[in-house]
């Protein structure tokens, strides 16, 4: 029961985080017109999750496990994309915000209709067939044990519910703060994205190095305890990390943040804000 | 387009995309398990890993992990230096979850449990005997063997042209005996890439055909055979020449249209197989050639088209199958040891000449080496 | 329907033909060896091979084939392949996992298919070793001298495409399309190193060879076998049928199959007074009684005698064919009708094939033979054209163990 719980926690909070962030940055910058189509991406996700996962099922096929980490690993780098992208846009949008009155929108940076579908899309869908191949074999052992599958969704009411506090708790905050709390916050989860990526693309044989460890802390951090969870759902830190992944991981935060927190060009001439 | 539609029109494509993507990379559930059928299962508790069988033949292999523990697991196969060749993770506790893997080459692997996904797990070997040939090297091997006996092919037809111009030269000139020792001559080429050649329904009974065979009313007893009559029975006829003209058109035409005929790995080990079934029912009983008895020139022929065909897919075949190919060569050997003995001059002993115990010691031999034959086409679709 | 469902039914179905293998092998343990469970499976493995005591069925393909080749490690393969196909082939299943429709529609498939559908049918193969099986091979040092072949009996009239054999396998079933399934994918497994010497379909078995089989009746309309021995009869057959440690390691336990095409002229016989038919064979035509009795099982009194001499005449075919009068040799013998089209001369090529099996064929079976084909009122009824001897190994005990191991080892 917990163990099921945990895994619907992990994979959940992992769509969920980022759809958060990004209904709440739209709902913040009024943007609720922009809302559907995140619904849409989400539900395109989980229909070819579940329409490719039944398809196999019906046929009785499956997917080779090199296709499916393939598939797992790609997506997740293009989520990877996405999200960095995401964050810059979002870091010029909080400046000239800050710089204009609020509610004025930027026509200058506008993202387009299809970004907002295909960024929902790709964080629920990156982990999206693994999670609908494990609802199916929790629903089909629910013939004979209601366990897994009541366990599976709880932990998703959880994520969502935790997802949902996110949301709450961004709207509250100040604007300025807003864009930089989220901001850091995507880009850790980016970095973990793409850690993760690497890790799926090494143990499809796509990358070297998949047996040459980093740290291993999986004693003092197990992978199946809750914060174990908590950190996997939301940074998607791996208690055994490769140094492959820790590599790209530093290299993609120390980047980022760099970019992220360096001053803006000053196109005017500056003035003093006492 | 508005964008809705367009948004509409994206997400369909991507539907596609991931349908496809799923189509190509999945793997039908004929995937051995224990050799009989079935999928591997495991049974993985917190401190233990069963596994139904500890080996199982190259190819795809499914596992079945079934998690009786309290504790989430993994299912790992490994092969050497901890390279992994497939997992499942997530394996909650009471969830069966399948692991569909391909493993190429036979070997020692090492299969692992992991109740709290941590550490190296149970861990057990996982023996895989024989060897599955990866695809890509299988195409480029089939593609080559297509082109090469496509080459033989042209290099037949090449000589039957002028062989069988030849032969109908001869009859037109009224010279008989030499018309007689070219005809198995001529035929020889024919028979070689007689399935290719049969494969053009409607000039192979015009070039091919018998003199009792249905025709439509109004169409004559025409090729080889008619020709083969003429000489050997009631002498040349009136017409004989115009049916020589007729001959060497359709070779002709024949000729034009295998250069554009393109085959696959499966018409060529079926042509192979059928050369032989040729030999069994038409050259063995003495069928084919009822005027000239010249079978056996035809029947070393459609042995000699066999093991060209056969060759052509030796390397795919050795891939699949090491074992096939040192039998199909024993046995191509024995038959062509057995025709040696038959041999006069240059050509072959006449059918009226063998003996009951003769076609008997050659039934044994063909049917010994069609067997084996009759194996290659389900080797190299492997 | 979910893939888990068919799994699961597949499931049930390995597990059905396992415990159907469990529960024939229990039944070989008994002393009633090779009777065919309810599922109408005769277990392949056990201390004899099946297709010996076991209750005689109804439909026999029997296979005589000759050695193309004389690499004993080819053979050993073949004999390996046959032993596995054999076995699932006694279980109703095809020759190979999905032989039938192969999963590759390019493939040629494994079983050929005719088969498909039907049950085991209390399928038995018996595999055999004929004299030229040594020769070939270069064991001659392995041949009993029991194998030697038979002498020429008189009136013999064979036909060398009819006869001998380096190896042979008997088929029997009670489905005939179940035994010509068997024996033809076995044959077709052994090309290039098996061909085919002659083949026998026979139908309608001539003997009983369990008590609880009533008493059949050959083409002469008689009871034939009635004095069979008997599966249940375990001394006797031991003395009789299965060789001790007089053979060699590799046949005790096993024993020898004598196979004699016996060609009847029916017409003529037909046309024989009833009485006549009667004095030839010895009994009664009604009831399958002895002359001398009134119930079929009545033990015939060779002694009494009537007012024209001995009640059951000296040329009678049971006073000959008695163990009375062949020293107390007998024999289980296993033989079927046959009618094999026409003679080409407007009669039916019809007969018996005759099959027994016996400890030793020269003490066994050849004085009688002798006795019958110089005094036997029915001889002028019969032709033999065909005839062979194979060596029977004993059973296979192990589930690694094949036809021929001992033998080739």
């Amino acid at each position: 029961m917990l163990g099921n719980a945990l895994i619907g926690l992990r994979e959940g909070l992992e769509a969920a985080l980022v759809v958060a962030i990004l209904v709440a940055f739209l709902v913040r910058t009024g943007r609720r017109s922009e809302l559907p189509r995140v619904w849409a991406g989400v539900a395109l996700a989980v229909a070819v999750s579940v329409g490719v996962t039944l398809g196999l099922t019906l046929t009785q096929q499956a997917l080779t496990f090199s296709a499916q980490e393939a598939l797992g690993g790609s997506l997740s780098i293009i989520a990877v994309g996405f999200v960095t992208w995401m964050i810059f846009w979002m870091r010029s949008h909080g400046r000239t915000l800050s710089r204009e009155l609020e509610g004025a929108l930027d026509r200058a940076v506008s993202m387009g209709p299809w970004a907002v579908v295909v960024m929902a899309a790709l964080a629920v869908g990156r982990e999206g067939l693994e999670t609908a191949i494990f609802f199916f074999a929790a629903a089909q052992a629910a013939g004979e044990t209601a366990g897994p599958l009541v366990g599976f969704l709880i932990g998703i009411a959880i994520a969502v519910a935790l997802a949902y506090a996110i949301y709450r708790g961004a709207l509250t905050i100040d604007l300025g703060r807003f864009f930089t709390v989220t901001g850091f916050l995507l880009i850790f989860v980016a970095a973990g994205i793409l850690a993760y990526g690497v890790h799926d693309l090494q143990e499809a044989g796509i990358l070297p190095g998949l047996t040459t460890l980093a740290f291993d802390v999986s004693d003092v951090i197990p992978a199946d305890s809750w914060y174990g969870t908590l950190l996997k759902g939301i940074f998607n830190f791996s208690p055994r990390t490769t140094v492959l992944e820790a590599v790209v991981w530093s290299l993609y935060v120390v980047v980022v943040l760099a970019l992220f927190l360096r001053p803006a060009r000053r196109r005017a001439p500056a003035t003093t804000v006492a | 387009m508005s964008p809705v539609t367009r948004t509409a029109a994206g997400l369909a494509s991507l539907t596609v995309a991931a349908a496809l993507l799923a189509g190509c990379t999945s793997t039908a559930p004929t995937a051995q398990g224990a050799g009989d059928g079935g999928p591997i299962t495991v049974n993985a508790t917190d401190t233990a890993c069963e596994i139904s069988t500890a080996q199982a033949p190259a190819g795809t292999l499914t596992f079945r992990i079934t998690n009786a523990g309290s504790k989430v697991t993994e299912f790992y196969l490994y092969a050497t230096g901890d390279r992994i060749m497939g997992e499942v993770e997530n394996i909650g506790p009471g969830l069966s979850r399948d692991l569909i893997v391909e493993v190429p080459d036979g070997g020692t692997y090492t299969t692992a449990c992991k109740p709290g996904m941590s550490g190296d797990g149970i861990r057990a070997p996982f023996s895989v005997t024989g060897s599955a040939q990866r695809a890509t090297d299988a195409n480029a091997q089939l593609a080559a063997a297509t082109a090469g006996y496509k080459r033989y092919v042209d290099s037949q037809v090449g000589a039957l042209v002028p062989k069988t111009q030849e032969f109908a030269d001869a009859v037109k000139a009224g010279e008989v005996e030499k018309a007689k020792a070219l005809f198995p001559v001529a035929r020889t080429y024919w028979e070689r890439i007689e399935p290719v050649a049969e494969s053009f329904g409607d000039i192979d009974p015009r070039i091919d055909g018998r003199e009792d065979d249905e025709r439509d009313p109004g169409v004559g007893f025409t090729g080889y055979h008619r020709l083969e009559k003429d000489l050997w029975v009631t002498g040349l006829q009136p017409d004989s020449a115009a049916i020589a003209d007729r001959l060497t058109a359709d070779i002709t035409d024949l000729a034009t249209r295998t250069r554009t005929v393109e085959l696959t790995p499966v018409q060529l080990a079926n042509g192979a197989k059928e050369l032989l079934d040729e030999v069994a029912t038409g050259k063995i009983t003495g069928e084919e050639d009822r005027y000239s008895h010249t079978d056996l020139w035809d029947f070393a022929a459609n042995v000699e088209g066999s093991r060209a065909a056969v060759a052509a897919l030796r390397p795919t075949i050795d891939a699949n199958d090491p074992a096939l190919g040192p039998v199909l060569d024993q046995r191509f050997e024995a038959v062509e040891t057995l025709l040696q003995g038959y041999r006069v001059g240059d050509g072959y002993r006449l059918y009226t000449q063998l003996t009951p115990e003769d076609t008997r010691a050659m039934t044994a031999a063909v049917d010994a080496l069609s067997e084996p034959v009759s194996k290659v086409a389900g080797t190299v679709t492997a | 329907m979910s893939p888990w469902h068919l799994s699961r039914r597949r499931l049930f179905g390995l597990a059905g033909a396992g415990a159907a293998l469990a529960g024939a092998g229990a039944a070989a343990g008994y002393g009633l060896s090779g009777a065919p469970a309810a599922d109408g499976v005769v277990a392949f493995r056990g201390e004899h091979q099946a297709g010996i005591v076991t209750p005689a069925q109804d439909r026999l393909h029997f296979v005589a084939l000759d050695l193309t080749s004389t690499d004993r490690a080819a053979v050993a393969d073949l004999l390996r392949r046959w032993t596995a196909a054999a076995e699932r082939m006694t279980t109703g299943r095809e020759t190979a996992e999905g032989g039938a429709i192969p999963a590759n529609r390019y493939a040629a498939p494994a079983d050929t298919g005719e088969a498909l559908g039907l049950p085991a049918a209390s399928l038995t193969l018996t595999f055999g070793v004929g004299p030229g099986f040594f020769d070939k091979l270069g064991i001659v040092d392995r041949r009993p001298p029991q194998l030697a072949g038979l002498p020429r009996f008189q009136g013999d009239r064979l036909d060398p495409a009819r006869s001998g054999g380096d190896l042979c396998i008997q088929a029997c079933a009670d489905d005939p399309q179940v035994a010509v399934h068997a024996v033809r994918n076995l044959v077709r497994d052994g090309f290039g190193v098996t061909e085919v010497r002659w083949s026998q379909l026979g139908f309608g078995r001539t003997s009983s060879t369990s008590t609880g089989q009533a008493t059949p009746r050959n083409l002469f309309g008689f009871k034939d076998g009635t004095n069979n021995l008997k599966a249940e009869e375990p001394d006797l057959l031991a003395q009789h049928v299965w060789v001790g440690d007089e053979g060699p390691d590799w046949l005790r336990g096993g024993s020898y199959l004598v196979a004699r095409r016996i060609r009847m002229h029916i017409e003529t016989w037909d046309r024989s007074g009833l009485d006549e038919q009667e004095q030839i064979i010895g009994r009664d035509k009604g009831e399958g009684a002895p002359l001398t009795g009134t119930a079929e099982f009545d033990l015939a009194d060779l002694t009494a005698t009537g007012p024209s001499g001995p009640v059951i005449p000296d040329d009678s075919h049971i006073r000959l064919a008695s163990a009375e009068a062949n020293g107390g040799a007998r024999m289980l013998r296993r033989g079927y009708n046959f009618v094999d089209g026409t003679d080409g001369r407007g009669h039916l090529d019809a007969g018996l094939f005759f099959v027994a099996f016996v400890r030793d064929p020269l003490t066994q079976y050849v004085p009688m033979q002798r006795r019958l084909a110089r005094s036997d009122g029915l001889s002028e009824y019969l032709e033999h054209n065909g005839s062979a001897v194979f060596a029977v190994p004993p059973g296979l005990a192990e589930s690694d163990d094949h036809w021929g191991r001992t033998l080739l080892a």
